[in-house]
């Protein structure tokens, strides 16, 4: 059974690459909008407009299913890319893998929505991603990522980077786990931790020391 | 618990908490450039600038004994920040103190960290920032809360943690007054280890109690929620 990490200095240097990566000088071909509960939203959709903008990234991808659990429709978030000044032929949407969905609701989570997302670019062949996610969320947002590329293969041929959602409070409430659970923000971390650790011993995940292996290849020459 | 070493809860925690540090909507009083070494100055002088230009900080805090391998002085750093806009009366100056001082007799982030804090104390500013390199702004803002509860302001003075602009983490640099050269990855692990060894012999408080402090200073109470 895979330990995601029994070494504190490898979690200190993962938490701080992922949660502080450095962009490519070159414009990303795409990144998705994880998607996020309605009192996180903007988190993402503003770090996506900032990107956007400053001709940081060429397309915003979303995924267009509806989430039952207080998330903002997939129209809504277009309308408010376009009204934000998004073209919107620079909008493109994929749907969530089915798997790794919640057993009870089928509802998708974080690893179905990264695989399909590399589904997506895979089959467009983008070769150049990032994914936004906010601040909360961002270690498994990417780790998702990264784990999605390793199953299908594209771990060497595909760069991904983490882009942070705009900084929110730490004591202002957040929804979790499909929105069953409400809490403040930092009292979700333990359980964000819990949950990178779980998912990896399920082989959902893979361990730190890949995802750095992964980033050593993505930032060699 | 007394080191950062014990627990990975507080750990993942409390790198979430400092690096992605939310800022109060009101300006902060006096912020610290914290290692304006040559390889770290640009992502440190950037943010400050931004921050002082959007109106999100008041005052601008150099230390005057200049950065830790002498290269860059306190002139030099003063003279960019008025070229690039900051009025000089926003620019202010205090001495690292003379306690925490490494083998070669040069300050480091505790020095700095204590210092700024006994200058905050007299100038009577109660909302103040740290900006460091990414690399370094855990150990730079547990320095800031070790000089708060150092001198009992722990209870009244919010001090909030700000990244340095991202920098490449491939680049080679020097770090530790010149002891180490390498990429900058490569630094995080001396980083916890620093951590770790400042914590145990008391120079610095432990992860708890800066994860508490930052509890303490939005209001809440985590004494309430502790397992």
């Amino acid at each position: 059974m895979p330990t995601f990490c029994d070494d504190q200095s490898v979690l200190f240097q993962l938490t701080h690459r992922i949660l502080c990566d450095s962009l490519p000088p070159r414009q990303l071909e795409v990144v998705y909008l994880f998607d996020e509960t309605a009192e996180s939203a903007s988190s993402v959709i503003d770090q996506a407009f900032s990107l956007y903008k400053l001709n940081g990234v060429r397309r915003i991808a979303l995924n267009n299913e509806g989430h039952p659990a207080g998330s903002i429709s997939y129209d809504k978030r277009c309308e408010e890319l376009i009204t934000g000044g998004v073209v919107p032929q620079d909008l493109v949407a994929f749907k969530p893998a089915p798997e790794f969905r919640d057993p009870k609701t089928g509802c998708y989570s974080t690893n179905s929505e990264a695989d399909g997302f590399v589904r997506f670019i895979k089959e467009q062949g983008y070769t150049l991603i990032g994914g936004i996610r906010q601040p909360l969320f961002q270690i498994r947002g990417f780790v998702s990522l990264v784990s999605a590329l390793f199953r299908h293969g594209l771990q060497e041929m595909v760069r991904a980077y983490n882009i942070p959602g705009r900084r929110l409070s730490w004591i202002g409430k957040a929804l979790h786990s499909q929105g069953n659970v409400e809490e403040e923000r930092w009292q979700l971390l333990e359980r964000e931790r819990d949950n990178i650790f779980k998912y990896c011993e399920w082989g959902h995940l893979v361990t730190a020391p890949e995802v750095l292996q992964y980033l050593k290849w993505r930032d060699g020459l | 618990m007394t080191g950062f070493r014990e627990n990975q809860e507080n750990l993942f925690e409390l790198i979430h908490r400092v690096l992605g540090d939310h800022l109060p909507s009101e300006p902060l009083e006096a912020v610290y450039l914290f290692d304006l070494s040559s390889p770290n100055k640009s992502s440190i002088l950037e943010r400050a600038i931004k921050l002082y230009q959007q109106g999100r900080v008041r005052k601008l805090v150099l230390n005057n004994e200049g950065d830790l391998d002498g290269s860059i002085s306190y002139q030099q750093c003063a003279e960019e920040l008025i070229a690039r806009g900051v009025s000089k009366s926003d620019l202010l100056a205090f001495k690292p103190a003379p306690e925490f001082r490494g083998p070669t007799g040069r300050y480091n982030a505790s020095s700095q960290g204590e210092g700024f804090v006994r200058f905050i104390k007299e100038s009577g500013y109660r909302s103040v920032g740290c900006i460091a390199p990414t690399f370094h702004l855990v150990r730079a803002f547990v320095a800031v809360v070790s000089g708060l509860a150092h001198n009992n302001l722990q209870n009244t003075v919010r001090a909030y943690a700000i990244p340095g602009e991202s920098q490449s983490w491939d680049e080679e640099i020097v770090h530790f007054q010149g002891a180490i050269k390498g990429p900058r990855k490569n630094l995080l692990k001396d980083e916890l280890a620093r951590l770790a060894s400042y914590s145990a012999r008391g120079d610095q408080v432990s992860g708890e109690v800066v994860l508490n402090y930052l509890n303490q200073r939005e209001g809440g109470n985590r004494a309430d929620v502790l397992r």
